[in-house]
């Protein structure tokens, strides 16, 4: 009997104490996940779109594709005036009236570059003195071609007295932007050339002192980091070649299919903003596109020409860039089958004579405050077009971790969406693992149906509509694996027809998902 | 053999279900040292059968089965709650209070764990089926409520040597406990589902830890009175009326305890388009607790017990009558607990041998049906076995809990 008890009480306890199989049912959730409206703002900032004249839109382009300024043709280095002053005789009584002057020119090391004036952006002077004198003396510097706000920069020094082994040291750091130096040296013929005045006295009331010609004044003077604003003088010859590539990261997204363009007017201008003669040449002009791995290389009347630009006109505060309008459009040109590459990227390649003809002004080029010689693009796309299978792709990273207490069983996910854009629209979600290869495509029930469109007022009605992804058992087993899912949209219009889409063209949509998900407690 | 009957005795005391017995008084003379092992198991629910209960007890697949047919059942008080003590009580009539003979000392110890909860049924068939059955409609969680308590007392107080009614002032040990309570809530679906409204307001707290089993976070006190009236008839036999208040006290939980203030007025419609193609990288850093304006803070909180009181007409052993009528009343104060009545018979053929049966309803179930056996040896040693829920014990389909109860005493 009691021992029966005893097996009963011990079953019990096994009973209680250890759950087989976790506690677990299976409920269905709906949630909300995205919800708003995408607009061509959302695809194209505001600024590059415009309504044309026929009441559609049209993508405006008014970019420098490529340009330099001032500090590519002129750098200022860093430069130390050090000098030390001494009396020629083996002494000299220094009395409270004693003056000694000096006269100085302190030539940069430019190169090919003679510059006659400067006008600084941005820099900094420091200027160091050393007094072994046994006296007070106070040492001025005039620098009468340096200008602070138009009026000429000088320092005073008031110095306690020193020694040769302890001499008395003072410094004083200052900001040079705006300072505007003539270059012209204290004769006003050199290059290059900062001139300067320094005076030596005696400082005390009414106490003399001797100095020996062992004694002296020693000062630094150092210009360093100084970027120039404006510049003239002559700034050499240079010959500049390169090819570039200009990413055009929104087009990445297409990976497939094509556009069939209508028209476009573009103008490639070279704008020459510096007071010197230049000869450009644009040598390549490729767009590339890395999906298709296919060029189509741009032809136009200016291409493989050399061209001479112009100076800029006008002066230091009223400068005119001058220029130069290479005009491309569908009929000189092979603009269109350019862009219907859909290209990723652009290749440029181009010349660049800066001064072909040497210093022909007799040193009278000028850069100018923001001026900047560039390669500048100036094009407007009416957006119409035809679209056959064109796809947009984005790929973002994903990751999913299997949770022991909530378990996936079966999902579905609705979009609900209200389409006023005269595009059908096929979606896809490719799940991608770690290599980047598909090992599941989800596709839509559904289309995104295209709007109603009127080609009389190129407006588009939308339309309603429901697209669901149904993610059964098996594909969430295989989310585990999942590194990066694609999502594919398929662009087509009506019978491949030509649209005409407007600014304030939405589709407005929201996306929730119904879960059926199992908690095991 | 004595040893290996206490230990078999608290073994299955420690473990087994069981419920309160059937309280039978014996005699108006105990002058005797007692020891007495009681072990009063029960859960039970109005709404919840076995086949349910189980899944959450033992594990295994709720299927939709076992969910349609609970949530078919559903109604205003959705409650399910368990009572599970373990419990010595020491008499000692040598040792006397007030310098009087008949009042003795007794000495108890009791491990207790209690639970109860009461579910609105949108928030049972929310839980159950998710949110997606119910779009378009609002699911009101008002008054849904859960708490769980497991203490221990250290009783000492004095008995009546006449009538075995005491009195006893217990310090209470808290071991863990948790209560939650909703006022106003409910969650809207809309039909679009476009957005999701959540209204939740509410309070609760939560003990540091939830282990380990002898874990100590809090102390109190409680006031526990058994009183046993007898009404000698005039033409009938004796009357026993049992009278009991227990738990009257309270316990102070200590200052890491988890308080919450819940007051929740969201409405959640996904992220906006725009702000997923900015890029925004803190966007998915949500602070659940900040969105649903949950105020946390550690702090002491004074927990007031579940106070049990108890009105009951006993068998009585004393007198000759064979068959006698039981019947009582037994209230929690609890939101989740209906009165508890019970009528039934009691029947003792032998001298050393009883069986009893009782019809109940209320407490955390409905209508149960139990039964209980008792068992004298040489008038030293005395056992009780039996449950006051047959059918639960049998039944996963129709049964709506377990409970068996077990008790002995041993005369010293």
């Amino acid at each position: 009997m009691y021992k029966r008890l005893f097996i009963l009480s011990c079953a019990i306890v096994l009973l209680l104490g250890c759950k087989k199989e976790p506690t677990s049912w299976s409920s269905n959730w709906s949630v909300p996940l995205v919800h708003g409206s995408l607009s061509l703002d959302d695809l194209i900032p505001a600024e590059y779109q415009t309504t044309n004249s026929d009441n559609y839109l049209s993508i405006v382009y008014s970019e420098p594709v490529y340009s330099f300024t001032i500090d590519t043709l002129v750098q200022l280095p860093d430069t130390t005036i050090f000098r030390k002053t001494a009396v020629a005789v083996p002494s000299l009584t220094v009395n409270p009236d004693f003056i000694y002057g000096d006269n100085y020119d302190q030539a940069y090391t430019l190169d090919q570059i003679e510059l006659k004036r400067v006008i600084v952006k941005e820099g900094e002077v420091e200027m160091t003195i050393r007094n072994t004198w046994p006296g007070k003396t106070h040492m001025t510097f005039d620098f009468p071609k340096i200008l602070d706000m138009g009026i000429p920069f000088n320092r005073i020094f008031y110095l306690e007295a020193g020694s040769i082994s302890s001499p008395y040291e003072a410094t004083e750091l200052i900001q040079m932007n705006g300072f505007d130096l003539d270059l012209t040296g204290v004769s006003g013929n050199l290059n290059n050339t900062i001139s300067g005045t320094i005076t030596v006295g005696s400082n005390e009331v009414s106490a003399s002192y001797d100095i020996t010609n062992q004694d002296s004044i020693e000062y630094d003077i150092t210009f360093r980091n100084l970027v120039p604003d404006y510049a003239k003088g002559y700034f050499g010859s240079y010959f500049l070649t390169d090819t570039i590539g200009i990413s055009l990261d929104f087009m990445d997204k297409i990976s497939g299919g094509s556009v069939d363009l209508d028209s476009l007017d573009m103008n490639i201008v070279l704008r020459n903003g510096f007071n010197l003669i230049a000869q450009s040449k644009i040598t390549l002009l490729e767009g590339v596109n890395s999906s298709t791995m296919t060029s189509v290389p741009l032809s136009f009347p200016d291409f493989n020409t050399d061209i001479n630009i112009n100076p800029a006109s006008g002066g230091l505060y009223d400068y005119v860039p001058s220029e130069y309008p290479m005009v491309i459009n569908n009929s000189n040109s092979n603009v269109l089958p350019f862009l219907e590459n859909l290209s990723d990227s652009i290749v440029l390649g181009y010349e660049l004579f800066v001064n072909p003809f040497g210093n022909i002004t007799s040193g009278s080029d000028e850069l100018f405050p923001g001026s900047s010689m560039e390669l500048f693009l100036d094009a407007e796309f009416p957006v119409s077009f035809a679209a056959n299978n064109m796809v947009l792709r984005d790929t973002f990273d994903f990751s999913f971790e299997e949770n022991s207490t909530v378990e996936g069983e079966t999902a579905s996910i609705a979009l609900n969406y209200s389409n006023g854009f005269p595009l059908t629209a096929n979606t896809s979600l490719y799940l991608l693992d770690e290599l980047g290869a598909v090992i599941h495509t989800i596709t839509a029930d559904s289309p995104i149906l295209s709007g109603v469109y009127d080609n009389v007022t190129f407006e588009t009605a939308p339309t309603s509509g429901m697209a669901i992804f149904t993610l059964d058992q098996s594909t969430i087993a295989l989310l585990a694996d999942v590194k990066e899912i694609a999502f594919d949209v398929t662009f087509s219009t009506e019978n491949s027809g030509n649209v005409k889409l407007q600014s304030s063209s939405t589709i407005d949509f929201n996306l929730n998902s119904d879960l059926q998900i199992k908690l095991n407690l | 053999m004595k040893g290996a009957i206490v230990y078999i005795t608290l073994a299955f005391a420690s473990i087994s279900y069981g419920q309160e017995p059937t309280y039978i008084f014996e005699d108006t003379v105990n002058s005797d040292n007692l020891l007495k092992l009681s072990s009063y198991n029960t859960y039970s629910s109005n709404r919840f059968n076995n086949d349910l209960i189980d899944k959450f007890l033992f594990g295994g697949e709720i299927t939709t089965e076992i969910k349609d047919k609970a949530s078919s059942k559903l109604g205003k008080l959705n409650a399910i709650g368990g009572e599970f003590e373990q419990r010595i009580d020491s008499y000692t009539p040598s040792i006397n209070m007030f310098n009087k003979e008949r009042y003795g000392l007794k000495l108890s110890f009791s491990d207790n764990h209690y639970f109860s909860a009461n579910f609105s049924t949108d928030l049972f068939n929310t839980a159950m089926y998710g949110n997606s059955p119910y779009i378009g409609e609002t699911q009101d969680f008002t008054f849904s409520h859960a708490q769980y308590l497991h203490y221990q007392k250290f009783s000492v107080g004095f008995y009546d040597e006449s009538n075995l009614s005491s009195i006893q002032l217990s310090y209470v040990a808290g071991s863990k406990g948790l209560e939650f309570g909703l006022s106003e809530s409910s969650l809207l679906s809309r039909s679009t589902l476009d957005t999701i409204d959540v209204d939740l307001t509410g309070a609760g707290f939560m003990t540091d830890t939830l282990g380990p089993y002898w874990a100590f976070q809090g102390g109190g006190f409680s006031f526990d009175l058994d009183y046993n009236f007898i009404f000698e008839g005039k033409v009938k036999s004796r009357q026993i009326i049992n009278f009991k208040i227990n738990n009257l006290g309270v316990i102070f939980w200590n200052k890491r305890t988890d308080n919450y203030i819940i007051n929740t007025h969201e409405k959640y419609s996904g992220f906006e388009v725009s702000q997923l193609l900015s890029g925004d990288s803190t966007l998915f850093d949500i602070d659940v607790q900040d969105t649903l304006n949950i105020f946390h803070e550690k702090r002491n909180y004074i927990d007031v017990l579940p106070i049990e009181l108890v009105v009951q007409k006993l068998a009585d052993n004393g007198i000759d009558q064979k068959l006698q009528a039981i019947f009582g009343f037994k209230t929690i104060l609890v939101p989740d607990y209906f009165p508890y009545l019970y009528a039934g018979a009691y029947y003792r053929p032998i001298e050393n041998f009883s069986v009893s049966t009782r019809l109940s309803y209320g407490g955390f179930a409905g209508v149960r049906w139990g039964m209980n056996i008792n068992y004298w040896l040489k008038e030293k040693l005395y056992f009780s076995l039996g449950s006051f829920d047959l059918i639960g014990l049998a039944s996963k389909k129709i049964g709506y809990g377990r409970g068996l109860n077990f008790s002995m005493y041993y005369k010293i």
